[in-house]
């Protein structure tokens, strides 16, 4: 350290420059992040506000969703723990408290919770347009019931949070509101958006949600809820809106360049590029140790692997199992046998994890089936509309018609449409809670010989909530003794 | 060009694993620094007694980072060549401080009285560039200019500091010693409401030893008293953390494969309320000189409450965030230090011993208005716990009892439900008969009981010797780098301890390594995912020969000749000698950094190395 001898005059300058900037010198807003306070004023505010609301659905569909939708099921599976432990765990039916996948589900969850609830408290006082602004509260409306709906299906009762938590100590008191009353919640918000939400949109908004995507969520709400004739007439809702149809080809529906399609209801959306919105399936669902002969870039996780059972489970001819999934590869010359999902390959993707694949959420065949469900559940009849919505679905398939001499009672026709559930929407997240909506999930998993005790039909709330506020927040039954 | 093996096709999950000598030869990492202290001052006497100083302080600094990751270093599971890539990132910063002071002192008689006001204002601000590029065509240009850019940006942080201080030092006759300040602190980095903070304190010493019954008692040449008591701030955290941040969550929406949207989301809550943490504290203490300074000794005691502690706190994340920036809680620190120095010999041969010795105790006085505790997460969840009546920052686990050697065993004993024989037995700390998440309980501490330290100086003519040691005792280390190395699930190498495992109830191996598997349960020795028990945990106790130093001057008259000022060969060793039961690499280190909530751990970190230097010191 040097020391100079300043000239008085100099130094006086110094005197008068840091006297007048002392007046506010002490606020100093962030430079290089949006801040609350400034933000939420304008209509363009409130747009940003409602796409991060949107793009919650990515960090939750990346992972969770297909981990909680396939693994858990007969669908998929996990060959090698190298994969990941805890989806391990999952696949095995031996989740612990601390698992970090449902750890992950339960934040992301309510990180997009949070910006739905921000952009409806907020938006009230911003003088804008208003038929946007009730557009604005409708889209995250529909998005917050989407997360409740994935939520109440994989934790049962957790806490409803329909404002912006603005005092962290607000936090603590909010406990597990009972599976009912979420569901209220959900059909409110869906309700209110199928009423305030365009059908369609111009070329610059495709991918926000719509009135016939808010419909058929609020189909499959009732469905899970087993009302089944509001089921039946919401998804008629969707069929005789004429918005939607089933496409020629199966392959068709999950083509890169085909995104938001006919069939489509609702996806995830996705672009690559290197701006962080690139979708991560295309590797996630590669065999591990494929190198990249699978992935084209990167190397595959092997975190959702077909199994031999839902490789038997497509009858023969069926044209969309050589779409939807593959035996093996060819490394050089030699087979190996490692079955891999083909519905989310990006073959000039951009990056490793960071590819062009939207994620189906809601489908037109979907929205047929469930119809189909909800029909059969109010009364079997012998052909007819029932038969009819299947037997589109098969068609397509490329198989042939089920006629009421072999699906001869309701009975049957369910175990017919839970088959064609299965391979129609394989891999999209749908098959463990079907099994779980039907009450089948025990007693199809024990049947291929994987006993689970009850309670395991919900997922452990993760521990790390429990223990920041104990008396408050309580654990699933049966998981406390692990 | 050097040839390297890249081990392939190793089994178990691993594709390749890259060769770390190749890795360390050809990846390019290049950090540059400068900085530029400088402080300048004026000072201006109006009276005798009483001037005005202006002191100007600025700390300029720059840094600079170079990345090159050549085509030739793959990664493990993915082999080369792989696509270059490189990064560019700069900091640059400034600081600086203007303090204006008034000062007037003045005796009179045998008083003397000094008082000191003034104001200080202070700023930094700190701009980061950063600039990623990929896709080289080779590795013969490692600039950024030949790559591909993937991501740029710039970023800018800054915070500000306004103080009022005064001081008043007052002494009489150089043996009643009374100082008394109060500062008033403002800064940027806290709420509207609580920018500003007022800390008073006091102090007042008595130097027995000028007493005049003292004059008789000769072998004291220095005996004195002091005490204060005072408080102090902290603002030692982000910018920012009081203002609720946004980030950018963008998204996609359009037909014909979608075009990227700006999307603006929540991504810290905001906290008006967060201000100082505050410190008071009281010390005593009692310096004593013997004989002529040959011997002296020092003891303190002092007493520090720690209140509205500045913790990032995990919250309930069902309100949209995981953790808030908070005030909460008091912590107690109270303790003793104590040094001792004595000249054991003097003369031809001179042999002097510095001794220190001190202990801490923690403990958490208070949490939030519920009092529930913290936990605290460093790479498993809740890896530590902070409890009222416990030290902050506690080990948090299961308790190993043994091993389960027979199913009977496990059936006739505390179990989770799918503990099995070979399997960690855990201890009931609930005492409910079976095992659950209730049964977690606190392991261990960082706080040692103790530590202390003892320097020798030896002198013989020209040559001097020197040695410092170090102890440590009763703290322990969360060792959690054996979640891999005593992973027996076979992915990995594992330690020996791996030759002593459970094989069956006949051959239960050294009765505490259980048995090797791939399995997912908790219970397993092998489960990376697995909650933290107390086989993380070791005694970090240690005692450590910090520093020999070995030297010799050529003697004056032999410099002479040689036309020299000096001549001194030496040899200084490093860290030769550790003493410790801990079986990590160091136990002196933690990973975790600064934060209060998640200390003590060893996640694999650095081992530190012995030094060995030898020297030729010539002046001219």
């Amino acid at each position: 350290m040097k020391k100079y001898n300043f000239s008085i005059k100099y130094s006086f300058a110094i005197i008068l420059l840091s006297v007048s900037c002392k007046s506010d010198f002490l606020d100093r807003a962030p430079i290089s992040q949006t801040n609350s306070v400034n933000f939420y004023k304008t209509q363009a505010d409130m747009l940003n506000a409602v796409n991060a609301a949107y793009a919650s659905l990515q960090a939750e569909y990346n992972q969770s969703m297909y981990t909680i939708g396939e693994v858990t099921s007969d669908n998929t599976e996990i060959l090698d723990a190298q994969s990941g432990i805890d989806n391990t765990q999952i696949d095995d039916f031996k989740t612990l408290t601390n698992n970090g996948i449902l750890s992950s589900m339960w934040n992301y969850n309510y990180t997009g919770i949070l910006a739905c609830n921000t952009v409806i408290d907020r938006i009230q006082a911003i003088s804008m347009d208003e038929t946007l602004k009730t557009r604005y509260i409708a889209e995250v409306k529909f998005l917050r019931a989407l997360q409740y709906f994935n939520m109440v299906r994989t934790f049962g009762d957790v806490p409803l949070v329909v404002k912006e938590i603005v005092d962290v100590q607000e936090s603590y008191t909010y406990a597990r509101t009972p599976v009912d009353e979420v569901y209220k919640q959900i059909i409110a918000d869906l309700t209110e958006a199928e009423n305030n939400l365009p059908p369609i949109y111009g070329d610059a908004d495709v991918g926000r949600a719509t009135s016939g995507a808010a419909k058929g969520i609020l189909a499959k709400v009732y469905l899970t809820q087993g009302k089944w004739s509001d089921a039946a007439s919401k998804a008629q809702e969707v069929i005789s809106s004429a918005k939607y149809g089933l496409l020629d080809d199966y392959k068709n529906v999950f083509a890169i360049n085909n995104k938001n399609n006919k069939e489509s209801l609702f996806e995830v959306q996705y672009k690559k590029g290197g701006y962080g919105t690139g979708s991560p399936f295309n590797n996630a669902f590669a065999p591990r140790n494929s190198g990249s002969i699978v992935s084209t870039i990167g190397a595959g996780s092997g975190t959702n692997q077909p199994t031999a059972d839902i490789s038997a489970a497509y009858e023969p001819g069926d044209l969309r199992k050589d779409i939807s999934m593959a035996e093996g590869y060819m490394n050089g010359s030699t087979f190996v046998a490692s079955r891999y999902i083909k519905k989310f390959l990006d073959p000039n993707l951009f990056a490793g994890n960071d590819a062009d694949n939207n994620w189906p959420v809601l489908r037109y065949a979907d929205v047929l089936l469930m119809r189909a469900e909800a029909l059969n559940e109010q009364g079997y009849s012998a052909g007819g509309e029932t038969f009819d919505l299947l037997n589109q679905i098969r068609k397509r398939a490329g198989l042939t018609d089920i006629k009421p001499a072999t699906v001869p009672d309701q009975a049957a026709f369910r175990l017919a449409i839970e088959q064609e559930r299965r391979v129609e929407l394989a891999f999209e997240d749908h098959r463990w809670f079907d099994l779980v909506r039907t009450n089948r999930a025990v007693e199809v998993l024990k049947a291929k010989g994987e006993t689970i005790q009850p309670y395991r039909l919900l997922f452990p709330i993760p521990q790390t909530q429990i223990d920041i506020n104990p008396s408050v927040i309580t654990q699933n039954q049966g998981y406390n003794e692990n | 060009m050097r040839i390297y093996t890249t081990a392939l096709g190793l089994g178990n999950g691993f594709s390749s694993l890259e060769n770390p000598v190749k890795v360390a030869k050809e990846r390019v990492h290049h950090d540059t620094e400068f900085r530029l202290l400088g402080t300048a001052f004026a000072e201006y006497s109006f009276l005798k007694n009483l001037s005005y100083k202006l002191l100007v302080g600025t700390d300029l600094h720059n840094e600079r980072n170079n990345t090159f990751n050549p085509s030739v270093v793959g990664s493990d599971g993915n082999p080369p060549p792989v696509i270059p890539s490189a990064s560019y990132g700069s900091t640059d910063s400034y600081n600086w401080l203007v303090e204006h002071t008034v000062n007037y002192s003045t005796e009179l008689g045998k008083h003397h009285l000094d008082v000191l006001a003034g104001f200080t204002a202070q700023k930094a601000r700190s701009d980061g560039a950063s600039i990623a590029a990929t896709n080289f065509p080779n590795d013969q240009v490692q600039t950024l200019n030949a790559g591909v850019v993937s991501s740029a940006s710039t970023t800018g942080a800054e915070w500000t500091l306004l103080s009022y201080i005064g001081r008043i030092n007052y002494n009489y006759e150089g043996k009643y010693l009374v100082t008394a300040s109060i500062r008033r602190d403002g800064s940027s980095r806290f709420g509207s409401n609580r920018k500003w903070g007022l800390f008073p304190s006091i102090s007042g010493g008595w130097r027995i030893s000028q007493e005049p019954f003292m004059k008789d008692v000769e072998a004291i040449n220095e005996l004195k008293l002091r005490s204060s008591f005072g408080y102090t701030g902290n603002n030692f955290i982000g910018n920012y953390d009081h203002v609720g941040l946004l980030a950018a969550k963008n998204y996609v929406f359009g037909a014909n494969g979608g075009t990227l949207v700006n999307g603006i989301g929540p991504s810290s809550i905001s906290n008006e309320e967060l201000g100082w943490e505050k410190n008071k504290q009281f010390d005593a203490g009692i310096e004593l000189g013997l004989w002529q300074g040959r011997f002296t000794f020092t003891a303190d005691y002092y007493h520090k409450i720690t209140s509205d502690l500045l913790l990032s706190v995990p919250v309930p994340s069902l309100s949209g965030y995981t953790t808030a920036r908070q005030n909460i809680g008091k912590v107690k620190n109270e303790g003793w230090e104590f040094g001792a120095s004595s000249q054991n010999l003097k003369g031809n041969f001179t042999w002097s011993t510095d001794f220190n010795f001190s202990l801490n105790r923690n403990k958490v006085l208070a949490l939030g208005p519920s009092g529930e505790p913290i936990f605290g997460n460093y790479q498993v969840t809740n890896s530590h716990i902070t409890e009222i009546g416990q030290p902050l920052g506690s080990f948090y686990g299961y308790k190993v009892a043994g091993i389960y050697q027979t199913a009977e065993e496990v059936a006739n004993s505390p179990h989770f439900s799918d503990s099995a024989p070979g399997q960690f037995r855990f201890e009931d700390v609930s005492k409910d008969s079976r095992l659950s998440v209730d049964d977690r309980t606190i392991l261990g501490n960082v706080q040692p009981d103790f530590i202390y330290g003892m320097t020798n100086n030896f002198s013989y003519k020209g040559f001097e010797l020197s040695f410092l040691i170090q102890g440590v005792q009763g703290n322990e280390i969360m060792n959690l780098g054996r979640r891999f190395y005593a992973n027996f699930a076979g992915t990995a190498n594992a330690l020996k301890e791996l030759n002593n495992r459970w094989r069956s109830a006949d051959d239960p191996g050294d009765g505490k390594t259980p048995r090797v598997n791939r399995d997912l349960s908790k219970y397993s020795s092998s489960n990376a995912s697995a909650n933290i028990s107390s086989t993380h945990i070791e005694d970090g106790s240690f005692v450590r020969l910090k520093s020999i130093s070995l030297g010799y001057n050529l003697p004056q008259n032999t410099v002479q000749k040689l036309s020299l000022a000096n001549v001194r060969i030496y040899l200084n060793v490093q860290n030769l000698v550790t003493i410790s039961k801990y079986t990590g690499y160091n136990p002196e280190v933690s990973s975790t950094g600064i934060d209060p909530l998640t200390p003590g751990v060893d996640y694999g970190v650095y081992p530190i190395a012995k030094v060995f230097t030898v020297g030729l010191n010539v002046g001219f």
